[in-house]
């Protein structure tokens, strides 16, 4: 028991390093405002880069060995694992990129930060759409979901019991649990603490609609 | 001088607290930046009585001592940092300079305590044990205080 935890441990540790290396390295370069030239060229050369199929298979390869190899019969504990891990992540990326930023003053300003500067620095783009219903729901809306594009549903594997649709709609929502969890780590970490959850949603006109991966994280919290 | 910086959690926990003294006052030291809590909670609370309008990380002077100043800072995650210091006769221009100010000094501590919670294995909300973080605080603090005097 004792060895079996500390190897789940371990294996969740080293899933939130490679994740916070990989988002974080670009970042930690950076040099401050305040700096001098030569600091600031000295610190541009050295500003790392990482490759974005690097996040992109780890991801793959995250979700596939917690659904594949450790919780293979239980998808739900799996998705809590997979979720455990974002949280960890979205903890501590939003301590690392709220530094240099004055005091939220309240939970719309945090939301509108995920939604700009978090999201710009995950997805070097904002999110499309952000609505409200002012009674603590927030529905983000991301039209094309880097995570999600390069996915498709596999063809072969149709046996005609189950409609293609759903099931790739099935096997894409466990790619989800991640960056819900980044959110509602990041989230809870600046004093909002609340449920996040992710729909794909998919247009029936439309065949292949995982290759628009629009996305939607919608956020619930309690006053 | 510093003599003594802390990191506080959100729920007013200690997280990180050293003394940076030869002589045996550390407890003295834990007293003062406890009280200092108080400080940062009244200042963050009724931010228009204090002229705090901009929310601005850096607190700045939360109380004087006889022997000491206390300097705040809070960041957006609510986690507190705490410095204790002998200099008594520092000017409010020279504290907020971002060159060789207090500021930059808790600017500096906060890269060191942000690389320390990425730790993977660190458990958010414990107490900071990284044997890195100290040495990098204490090389941080050691630099202020040429900086301050030269």
């Amino acid at each position: 028991m004792g060895k079996a935890s500390f190897k789940s441990a371990f294996i969740i540790a080293l899933f939130v390093l490679a994740c916070c290396f990989l988002l974080g390295a670009a970042r930690s370069g950076v040099p401050c405002a305040y700096d001098s030239g030569e600091r600031k060229r000295k610190a541009k050369e050295m500003g790392r880069e990482v490759s974005e199929s690097c996040i992109d298979s780890l991801l793959t390869e995250m979700v596939s060995s917690y659904c594949n190899q450790f919780y293979s019969n239980t998808p739900e504990l799996a998705a809590r694992r997979i979720e455990a891990i974002g949280y960890q992540v979205g903890h501590q990326l939003s301590e690392r990129y709220t530094m240099d930023r004055p005091r939220f003053t309240d939970h719309l300003e945090a939301i509108k930060f995920i939604c700009k500067d978090f999201w710009s620095e995950l997805f070097k783009k904002q999110i499309d759409n952000l609505k409200t219903n002012h009674r603590g729901t927030f529905v983000l809306q991301d039209n094309k979901f880097r995570w999600l594009s390069r996915i498709s549903g596999d063809p072969s594997v149709d046996n005609g019991t189950q409609d293609p649709e759903s099931k790739v709609a099935q096997a894409m929502s466990m790619y989800l649990y991640f960056p819900c969890g980044i959110i509602r780590g990041a989230l809870s970490n600046l004093g909002i603490p609340c449920a996040v959850s992710a729909d794909i949603s998919s247009h029936p006109a439309c065949e292949y609609y995982w290759i628009l991966s629009p996305c939607c994280f919608s956020i619930k919290y309690a006053f | 001088m510093i003599v003594c910086v802390a990191v506080v959690g959100h729920q007013n926990n200690p997280l990180y607290i050293q003394s940076f003294t030869e002589a045996d006052d550390a407890l003295k030291l834990h007293h003062i930046v406890h009280c200092s809590l108080d400080v940062v909670d009244e200042r963050v609370n009724n931010p228009k009585k204090s002229g705090l309008t901009l929310n601005e990380t850096f607190l700045g002077l939360l109380y004087p001592t006889e022997n000491y100043k206390v300097y705040g800072y809070l960041t957006n995650t609510k986690v507190k940092f705490i410095l204790v210091t002998t200099d008594l006769d520092v000017r409010d221009a020279d504290v907020r300079n971002l060159r060789y100010g207090i500021a930059k000094f808790f600017r500096r501590f906060h890269a060191a305590y942000v690389d320390a919670v990425s730790n993977p294995f660190h458990v958010p909300g414990k107490r900071i044990t990284s044997r890195t973080f100290a040495e990098r605080v204490s090389n941080i603090v050691k630099s202020f205080g040429l900086s301050s005097a030269g």
